[in-house]
C-alpha cells in the first residue's frame, strides 16, 4: 500500500461526506467523553464516603430495591440490544429497522417509568435528598442517569419519526443510538456501586 | 593580645553557631522524615482513619486518573482503524462505501 502516490481523502469529494467517521457521531463520542468522567465523579465520591462510613447503608434509611432495580436493568439492556438490532436492519431494509426501534423506546420508557415508581416508593418510605448521605448520592447519581435517559428516548423518538418520514441518514440513527449505548452501559455501573 | 584573645573568641562563637545549626538541621530532617503522619490528619476528610478509605481513595484516583487516557485512547483507536481500512480500500482502487457501509433501500 503506498499511500503517497494513491493518496486518501477524508472527506467524498462527490458527496462532501466525512468517509471516517461523521460529524454526528464525533461530537456525541466527545459528548459521552466528557459524560464519562462526570459520572466518574459522582461514582468516585458516593464510593469514598460509603468506604468512610462506619455502617453502610445507614441503620435509619430504606433499603434500596435491588431485585425490583435488577428487572428494570435487564429491560434496559434488551432495549439496548434491540436498537442495534434496528441497526442492522436498517442497512439492509430501512422499513424494518421500524418495530425494534419502537420496542426499543418502549422498553427505554418503561426503565425511566419503573424508576419513577421507585422514586416515589423510595419518598414514602423516608429516603429524601436530605435524608441521610445515601439519599443525596442515590437521587444524584440515579437522578442524573435518569436525565440522560430521558434526553435519550427524546432523540430516539426523533429519529423514529424521520424514519416514519423517510428523512433518516445512518449517521444520525448511529449518532442517536451511540447515546443510548452510552446510557445503558453506564447503567450497570450505577447499579453495582450504588444499589449493591 | 586583647585583638587575639577576641578572634579567639570569635571562632569558638563560630564554632558553637555551626555545631547549633548542624544540630537543628538535623532535627529539622528528623522532623519531616517523623511527621507524615501528622500530615495525614486532613480536616475535611477521614482519609487515613482506616484501610477501606485508604482503598477508595486510592482506586478512585486511579480510576479516575486513567478513565480520560482510557476513553481517548478509544476514540483515537477507533479513528485509526476507520483511516487503515480507508487506505487499504483506497490503495485496491475501491470507491470507499459511505458511513456504516451501506446504502439503504428506501
Amino acid at each position: 500500500m503506498d499511500s503517497h502516490s494513491n493518496p486518501i481523502h477524508l472527506i467524498s469529494e462527490e458527496r462532501g461526506e466525512p468517509r471516517v467517521m461523521s460529524n454526528g457521531v464525533l461530537g456525541m463520542s466527545l459528548f459521552i467523553l466528557t459524560e464519562i468522567m462526570l459520572f466518574s465523579g459522582m461514582i468516585s465520591a458516593f464510593s469514598i464516603v460509603r468506604a468512610s462510613s462506619a455502617i453502610w447503608p445507614p441503620p435509619d434509611q430504606p433499603r434500596l430495591p435491588v431485585e425490583e432495580t435488577a428487572l428494570n436493568t435487564a429491560a434496559l439492556f434488551l432495549s439496548g440490544l434491540l436498537l442495534y438490532w434496528a441497526q442492522q436492519r436498517f442497512k439492509t431494509d430501512r422499513a424494518s429497522a421500524r418495530t425494534p426501534l419502537v420496542a426499543s423506546i418502549a422498553l427505554g420508557t418503561f426503565f425511566i417509568l419503573f424508576q419513577g415508581w421507585e422514586w416515589a416508593s423510595m419518598l414514602a418510605q423516608g429516603l429524601t435528598i436530605t435524608s441521610s448521605t445515601l439519599g443525596a448520592f442515590f437521587y444524584l447519581i440515579v437522578g442524573t442517569h435518569a436525565i440522560h435517559a430521558i434526553v435519550a428516548i427524546g432523540l430516539l423518538i426523533s429519529t423514529w419519526r424521520r424514519l416514519e418520514r423517510g428523512w433518516l441518514q445512518p449517521s444520525q440513527l448511529a449518532t442517536t443510538a451511540l447515546f443510548w449505548y452510552f446510557v445503558v452501559g453506564a447503567w450497570p455501573v450505577v447499579y453495582w456501586r450504588v444499589y449493591l | 593580645m586583647t585583638r587575639a584573645m577576641t578572634t579567639k573568641k570569635m571562632t569558638r562563637v563560630q564554632q558553637l553557631t555551626r555545631r547549633v545549626m548542624s544540630l537543628a538541621s538535623v532535627l529539622v530532617a528528623g522532623t519531616v522524615v517523623h511527621s507524615p503522619r501528622v500530615a495525614d490528619a486532613c480536616s475535611v476528610c477521614t482519609a487515613g482513619r482506616d484501610e477501606e478509605n485508604q482503598l477508595a481513595f486510592l482506586l478512585s484516583t486511579i480510576g479516575m486518573s486513567l478513565m480520560p487516557l482510557v476513553a481517548i485512547g478509544t476514540l483515537v483507536f477507533v479513528l485509526w482503524r476507520r483511516i487503515q481500512k480507508l487506505e487499504v480500500e483506497t490503495a485496491a482502487g475501491r470507491e470507499p462505501g459511505r458511513l456504516n457501509e451501506h446504502t439503504p433501500r428506501a
